[in-house]
């Protein structure tokens, strides 16, 4: 709502444009004011988030555009009998305009205006202004206290406390029972010194040039959850006086419709401090008031109604990321009846943000064989999803053999959530599913499938595992899948399994080698593929390796495996090449030192000393930097 | 279900003689409508309708009847129809509708002869017509000389000809507004009455719209002196609930507060005080056809009295609600409290301070751990250091009022220089360190004309522009 100073301005604006030019657009404002007589007998029949209402909005704003292109502000007059452009009145010849048209005499509004700017957003909310409104009109509600509530900017009203006549100041108004100061008694009253002005002075120095870090969080936490809460505490107050008071029944009955309006409003946050507040009453009043008892419990059942599900999930279409816990709160209040119903309604909801944590809500509910067996067999495919992701948070053995009944179902996402509820059970009565999934067509799958293995108590898994790292399936992965899988492996601290990834450092395929030694560095104390790590830098192959992968072999010199290590690489001290060749290994030795002489380890420290002691030349020259 | 308002103990309910006039005022037209002046029951018609006017004449000088085209307003209060019996409402519709009237206004002293010779006419015309102006016209030139009775009409083919306020003339409807409604609202609680909550609220929109958009010193400082007035219209508490709103919202901006927490807070500033019962101030803010926030943290601060704010009373007893507003309204409410001279039925029997020593008071209750220091220097912020309404004294011991923001001390402000009349002689701008503040004159009561005269200075050009 523009204030008062801007309306001005644009009314005096809009006065001072040729008749001609603000009459041409006389077409275009019948259409929106057609359209907004429409728009409020839709806010009737349809919730404002309704799909209809999104191709309203833009035909609207083209409509607005197309005046606004002309002219950027335009006022139509309301009238007793009806809406006027430019003195001439607006024929709608629509049954809906009479109500539409109260609005505007209810509220005593004499100009509706819109300015060019106006977005699709603002639309939106106006027409929820005109729903409210119109909901509220036989309530005597305010529309303009609404278009400010909502910060709408770029439609407004000219209403009569806008306009008026100049009454100006006069001294009746400020007149009292006590009887003015005299001139006299005024004049002769002493003032404070001059000289005590400093010290004054000095006592408000500092005044507002400090805002503490407590008094911020101190207003945080003044949220409208906590006026909510306040007002709640207050009221259960004045109920538990005395209970049988009508004061207090009508009171009662105030709080519970408060809480239902807010959570069909969308507004869970403090909807759900209502109904924690109601169900705590509820258990006070269970001995001391029956009647006031059975009134609320009336109040609780309408919860788990069809009907306020509905509406509650409408609401929630919209609602902003603050809202999503205590909406899910909510969810868990009430899905202990009707489940089905509001399994399915979040099911609806196209945001995941809000979907999954509803559902997760719900889970701890779920109690129902029968529902699960139905809604597994569901033909449609998200119903299946969504329930065997609510299943992720229902801890049940009796739901297994429905989960194990989708894991090879046609949609791959059903699948792979069927393989993460498989991961919560026990990995070792379910083996025989974790093999064959190792070689599921799915990513996922066969990254949950190692993930299993690895939790197999026996080593029956092993054999299974060393199947993925046969050179012979090698084609059946990929390098991100080797190296995850390698990951899970030294992630389950199994050293039993360790040397599967250790045996691939051999691999032919040097990519994979890279990848498994990355892998294996991720480790702190690599000892239990020692012997292979020994044999790798004993190997031929070990003299014509990149720098990297020596490298990284090197980084695996830790642990118990250092002086090991240490000694099988001592052969590199008097390492040469031939006669004709002797500077062969110049660069892989160099590599080697100066890799070693990075690290810390007192081991390593004095092995390089000792290579300065017993190398030859070339050596003693790559470690002294020449 | 028997209606609230025909049980006993709403004797003196104002709605229910709403109902009672707007009854009298059909049954009255239709009896003389179907027997004429010469009958037996215009007597009882007369006596019920002189009954229900005499009840609102109590107080006031002229009770309205008025039809904006939807429902009836009696005495500036829609009312309807609610039960079966009260479906005469269409036929007052259509009569108002048929001679294209707006209102009707009875005037305190209106004779019984005046009231049957109005609806002598009234009755003659027929309705379920098309609304004609000139059918209107001819109703008037029926009508006999009625000094005491007046009608308007309305006319459906001009709207919106009067002028727009200017953001200082919309200020003072404000402040007429939320001063002027103030008692009626104490009293419609007490009768357990729906008030119009809206009204406050628009008016609390209206003040934060224009201290937040309207960038000019001159408006802070009309806020600012209106804030300062001890009474309006005879009533200290309207006029303190004024002041509590105006200092409470500019607070809650000068904290960087949303303009909604402002809201709320101006809101509850408002009915701080607005019952005594707990039960009925809650009940009446806690209105569930009108659910919103402002009016719940209302509800929160509604059954504080004034005498809880004073220097001893903010010591010893629990004087915020917890909430932001609550914890502004401590601040504000003791400032309010110790600046001014209340009438002794108020019962507040506290020192008064003079405006700049209150904020010296307020500093130090900061101190003590009594306000939340960036509330309390927030609203020392907003008033400056010689609040608006500060008698003072210059270096050459001329008396000044302050008239605007002294930022600090060493800044500059408006002042109205006095002559020895207490009129002003000169409106100058004078820096803080050249005037004093004097003690004495803690509680002063400003002659009215010298209110007046200042608060026009504040808007005099804009009344004077033709904008229409």
């Amino acid at each position: 709502m523009l204030y008062i100073g801007k309306k001005r301005e644009l009314v005096n604006y809009f006065k001072n444009i040729p008749p001609d030019k603000k009459q041409s657009l006389y077409r275009g404002v019948r259409t929106i004011i057609s359209m907004l007589a429409k728009i409020s007998k839709m806010t009737e029949l349809h919730s404002i988030n309704d799909k209809i209402f999104d191709e309203l909005t833009e035909t609207m704003k083209q409509n607005l555009d197309i005046i606004h292109n002309t002219l950027p502000y335009f006022s139509v007059s309301t009238k007793k009998v009806g809406f006027y452009y430019q003195e001439k009145r607006i024929q709608l010849f629509d049954d809906n305009e009479r109500k539409f048209s109260n609005i505007f005499l209810t509220n005593k509004i004499k100009d509706i205006y819109f300015i060019k700017g106006i977005t699709e957003n603002e639309l939106r909310k106006f027409f929820t202004v005109i729903k409210e409104t119109l909901h509220y009109t036989l309530l005597d509600y305010d529309f303009n206290t609404k278009l400010w509530d909502y910060g709408i900017t770029y439609i407004g009203t000219i209403s009569d406390s806008d306009t008026g006549v100049i009454e100006p100041w006069t001294k009746e108004g400020f007149g009292s029972e006590f009887v003015p100061w005299s001139p006299e008694k005024i004049s002769s009253l002493s003032s404070r010194s001059f000289s005590d002005l400093p010290d004054i002075a000095s006592e408000f120095d500092n005044v507002g040039k400090t805002k503490e870090s407590s008094f911020v969080e101190w207003v945080e936490k003044r949220g409208r959850d906590y006026t909510v809460q306040k007002y709640l505490d207050k009221a259960t107050s004045i109920i538990h006086v005395d209970p049988g008071n009508p004061q207090s029944i009508k009171l009662t009955g105030k709080i519970c419709e408060y809480g239902i309006r807010n959570l069909q409003d969308g507004d869970f946050l403090s909807g759900v401090v209502y109904i924690n507040t109601i169900i705590n009453m509820a258990k006070e009043l269970q001995t001391t008031n029956k009647e006031l008892f059975d009134s609320i419990k009336n109040v609780l059942t309408r919860l788990t109604g069809e009907n306020f599900i509905n509406k509650t999930f409408e609401a929630a279409q919209t609602m902003d990321e603050a809202q999503i816990k205590s909406f899910c709160e909510l969810l868990t209040l009430i899905s202990t009846k009707n489940f089905e119903l509001i399994f399915l309604k979040i099911v609806d909801i196209k945001s995941k943000e809000i979907r999954l944590p509803a559902l997760e809500a719900i889970a701890k509910n779920f109690k129902d064989i029968i529902l699960a067996e139905k809604l597994i067999r569901s033909d449609k495919w998200y119903v299946v999803r969504n329930f065997v992701y609510l299943l992720r948070f229902v801890y049940d053995e009796r739901l297994l053999p429905f989960v194990k009944e989708v894991m090879n179902h046609e949609v791959r996402q059903i699948r792979v959530e069927a393989a993460r509820v498989l991961s919560l059970y026990n990995a070792d009565d379910n083996l025989p599913y974790w093999e064959k999934a190792v070689f599921s067509p799915d990513e996922e799958v066969r990254l949950l499938a190692v993930e299993n293995l690895v939790k197999v108590t026996g080593m029956e898994s092993k054999p299974i595992l060393n199947e993925i790292f046969r050179p012979a399936n090698r084609d059946k992965f990929n390098l991100t899948d080797y190296e995850r899988y390698i990951d899970r492996i030294l992630e389950s601290r199994r050293k039993e399994f360790f040397d599967l990834p250790g045996s691939l450092i051999f691999s032919s395929n040097k990519e994979l080698r890279l990848i498994t030694l990355k892998c294996l560095n991720k480790i702190e104390d690599p000892f239990m593929i020692s012997s292979q790590l020994i044999r790798r830098i004993k190997s031929k192959d070990f003299l014509t390796l990149d720098k990297n992968e020596i490298e990284l072999i090197l980084g695996l010199v830790k642990g118990q495996n250092t002086l090991d290590m240490l000694d099988a690489l001592s052969f590199v001290f008097k390492l040469r090449g031939g006669f004709f060749n002797r500077k062969k290994y110049y660069n892989f030795k160099k590599t080697i030192f100066d890799h070693m002489k990075n690290k810390s380890s007192p081991n390593i420290k004095k092995w390089i000393e000792k290579a300065a002691a017993e190398g030859d030349k070339e050596t003693k020259n790559i470690i002294k930097g020449r | 279900m028997e209606e609230r308002r025909n049980q006993p103990g709403f004797e003196n309910s104002p709605t229910k003689w709403r109902y009672n006039i707007s009854k009298s005022f059909f049954t009255f037209w239709k009896t003389v409508k179907m027997y004429g002046e010469g009958n037996e029951r215009i007597d009882e018609e007369i006596a019920g309708f002189r009954k229900a006017l005499n009840f609102f004449f109590r107080e006031k000088n002229e009770v309205s009847i008025l039809f904006d085209g939807i429902d009836i307003m009696v005495d500036k209060v829609r009312t309807r129809g609610r039960r079966k019996d009260d479906k005469y409402f269409e036929d007052i519709y259509d009569l108002f509708l048929s001679l294209c009237m707006s209102g009707i206004v009875f005037k305190r002293g209106v004779s019984d002869q005046d009231i049957l010779s109005f609806f002598r006419v009234l009755g003659k015309f027929p309705v379920g017509r098309e609304p004609k102006i000139q059918t209107y016209e001819k109703f008037i030139s029926d009508l006999p000389e009625l000094d005491m009775i007046k009608t308007f009409s309305y006319d459906h083919e001009e709207s919106g000809a009067l002028p727009i306020y200017t953001p200082a003339q919309s200020l003072r409807k404000v402040y007429r507004d939320l001063a002027s409604e103030y008692l009626e609202y104490k009293k419609m609680i007490e009768m357990a009455e729906i008030i119009p909550l809206r009204i406050v609220e628009r008016n609390v929109q209206e003040l934060i719209s224009i201290s937040t958009e309207n960038r000019s010193g001159k408006i802070h400082n009309f806020i600012l002196f209106l804030s300062s007035i001890q009474s309006y219209k005879g009533s200290f508490k309207g006029s303190s609930a004024v002041t509590r709103t105006f200092l409470s919202v500019l607070t809650a901006l000068n904290l960087g507060f949303d303009r909604m927490v402002a809201k709320r807070t101006g809101v509850s500033a408002y009915f701080q005080y607005l019952s005594r019962s707990l039960d009925k101030g809650y009940m009446a803010l806690s209105r569930m056809d009108e659910f919103n926030y402002s009016r719940i943290e209302a509800a929160l601060n509604s059954s504080f009295r004034i005498t809880d704010f004073t220097e001893e009373g903010i010591r010893n007893k629990k004087c915020s609600s917890g909430t932001l507003s609550g914890e502004i309204l401590k601040v504000v409410s003791y400032y309010d409290n110790i600046t001014k001279k209340w009438p002794e039925r108020v019962g507040c029997k506290g020192p008064l301070l003079s405006r700049p020593e209150a904020l010296r008071q307020v500093l130090k209750n900061v101190k003590n751990g009594i306000f939340k220091k960036e509330i309390a220097e927030a609203f020392i912020n907003v008033t400056g250091v010689y609040p608006c309404g500060s008698l003072l004294k210059t270096k050459d011991n001329e008396l000044v009022i302050s008239g605007g923001r002294f930022k600090s001390f060493s800044d500059e402000s408006t002042v109205f220089v006095l002559d020895n009349n207490m009129k002003i002689r000169e409106i100058r701008t004078m820096k803080a360190d050249s005037i004093v503040d004097i003690l004495g004159s803690a509680g002063i009561i400003y002659p009215p004309e010298l209110l007046a005269t200042i608060l026009t200075s504040y808007i005099g050009k804009d009344d004077k522009e033709k904008n229409g």
